[in-house]
């Protein structure tokens, strides 16, 4: 093992790379994520962004394509490209948050999404809250089966967790840098968010507006944190979830002071959290049936060995693969 | 560091039979050296394209164009424009076009805007797509963008508003509804009239 000490090391941090880029998840984790993710999609295209479908009567002329658009033959949205888009998109994210047929519904509400976003951001505007979820649609349809409260470990849905968490983080740390390619450094001093706050502020805003310099200060915490965002890929688990908890806090500091709510990227900031304890059907139907009877149904009993209590050791390992 | 310290156990290279406990999920649980090379591939060259969009490229380039929410560094003391639509419809009603309106947000309005300078008779679209959504009502003859500025020094609002028309469109025969200075002068002189007729 010395005689090979040099490529020994550098194999070695390849393959401890290898193995934190596909390191398993409980199956449960992907199933808990995947309906999050999916269920998101109702919201977005029926509350969240009600404009994108309100394209479906606006002349082909005033559709300006993305280079995506332009490269691949998507066709000009028209009322039936746009309402078809729509109502197959409700229907199917519908079914895909089941968690049946992961890769095939996965794979059609991917490309479904994808091309409602080229109808959203074609024609002036282009939203930039989108990255992490999108690229948490392609993952999901590759992440393989998985059930709720399965505990049974996955690479290939750990992977997609990965690539998920990511895009979150790249979300951040890009974005300091493209303030820095368009504001340079004199952004830290900037008056950009006080014309936020004017332009959109809330009464809270305008009380930060009040105060000398909290703005500014605001400023430089914004990038500092921005930069310092991979920190959350490396800490322990315990660790990963306070900081996740205080980026949640942060997106509703901003939105308690502009009215502007990331919401797509806060659902892949999710895939950092260990979901599969989250089970709110399972928890209900305890509820009703504890309340009914003594004796379990059917249901419940088959899925009972699946899920010992929260306090079991081993979650998560492959005891016997070592 | 990792939270299931036994996977980092097994050899991360290998195409390790699927161990006994790892009953009948198949290839759902070890992912094959090939499935492990293709996901390397897509994530490297995914990575790459929102590399490239951060530093060179731009909203053209979504998903991968740079994540630029308030990027920009605004001076002190400058303007803060906001543009809107206003039409005439042929009963001579003349009212704001919202999103709802017509389907286009405000800010793509504003983002297609040189577009409209250069031309513009292509707001004549905006105004199919506002009758596309009212069927029933009067057909549109003028659309028209125009600019608020606020002006601003130490990033405070001074107070100061101009407005300007930046493009309309107006069927033909209606092209005095068009005449932005024209409307304005008129309406200053009408509002000078009711103040001296009221006092």
């Amino acid at each position: 093992m010395s005689s090979v000490a040099v490529p020994a090391a550098a194999s070695s941090a390849g393959r401890r790379l290898a193995s934190w880029f596909f390191a398993a998840v409980p199956a449960g984790r992907v199933a808990a994520f995947r309906t999050l993710a999916y269920l998101y999609i109702p919201l977005d295209l029926l509350k969240l962004t009600p404009w994108v479908v309100l394209h479906d009567h606006v002349p082909g002329a005033l559709y300006r394509p993305l280079f995506v658009g332009r490269l691949l033959p998507l066709p000009v949205p028209t009322e039936l490209v746009v309402d078809g888009i729509f109502w197959a998109l409700l229907v199917t994210s519908v079914a895909a948050a089941t968690g049946r047929l992961p890769r095939l519904l996965g794979w059609t509400v991917a490309i479904l999404y994808f091309e409602w976003m080229v109808v959203a951001m074609s024609y002036g505007k282009v939203d930039h809250d989108r990255f992490a979820f999108v690229v948490a649609l392609f993952a999901l349809a590759t992440a393989g089966p998985a059930r709720h409260g399965e505990r049974t470990p996955t690479e290939r849905g750990g992977w997609a967790l990965r690539i998920v968490q990511l895009a979150v983080i790249a979300t951040y740390f890009l974005s300091a840098l493209a303030k820095h390619r368009y504001g340079g450094l004199a952004w830290l001093n900037s008056s950009t968010l006080t014309w936020a706050v004017i332009r959109r502020g809330t009464p809270f805003a305008h009380e930060l507006l009040d105060i000398p310099g909290a703005l500014v200060a605001t400023q430089w915490f914004i990038v500092l944190f921005e930069l310092g965002s991979p920190i959350v890929l490396l800490v322990s688990e315990r660790v990963r979830c306070w900081l996740v908890a205080c980026l949640y806090a942060f997106h509703v500091g901003v939105y308690a002071a502009v009215r502007i709510a990331f919401f797509p990227h806060l659902v892949a900031l999710a895939a950092f959290l260990p979901l599969e304890r989250v089970r709110p059907l399972h928890i209900l139907g305890r509820i009703v049936n504890s309340g009914r009877t003594r004796e379990r149904p059917g249901w419940l009993r088959r899925d009972a060995p699946r899920d010992p209590p929260d306090d079991a050791p081993g979650v998560g390992v492959l005891s016997g693969s070592g | 560091m990792t939270d299931f310290p036994v996977v980092t156990v097994a050899p991360a290279e290998t195409d390790a039979p699927v161990a006994p406990d790892e009953r009948g999920r198949g290839p759902g649980v070890r992912l094959s050296r090939a499935a492990r090379r293709g996901r390397v591939v897509v994530s490297v060259l995914a990575a790459l394209a929102l590399l490239y969009g951060t530093f060179w490229g731009s909203d053209d380039h979504f998903p991968f164009g740079p994540f630029k929410m308030y990027a920009n560094a605004n001076k002190p003391d400058g303007l803060v424009k906001s543009a809107r639509l206003e039409a005439v419809d042929a009963a001579g009603d003349r009212f704001k076009l919202t999103d709802e309106a017509t389907g286009l947000r405000r800010a793509e309005i504003e983002g297609q805007m040189p577009r409209f300078r250069e031309d513009g008779s292509r707001l004549e679209d905006v105004a199919e797509a506002y009758e596309a959504r009212h069927p029933g009502d009067p057909d549109l003859v003028l659309v028209e963008i125009l600019q608020r500025q606020h002006h601003l020094v130490d990033g405070q609002p001074t107070g100061e508003v101009t407005e300007r028309q930046i493009a309309y469109w107006v069927e033909p025969g209606f092209e005095d509804l068009a005449d932005y200075d024209a409307r304005k002068a008129a309406e200053a002189e009408a509002e000078g009239e009711d103040r001296s007729g009221g006092s």
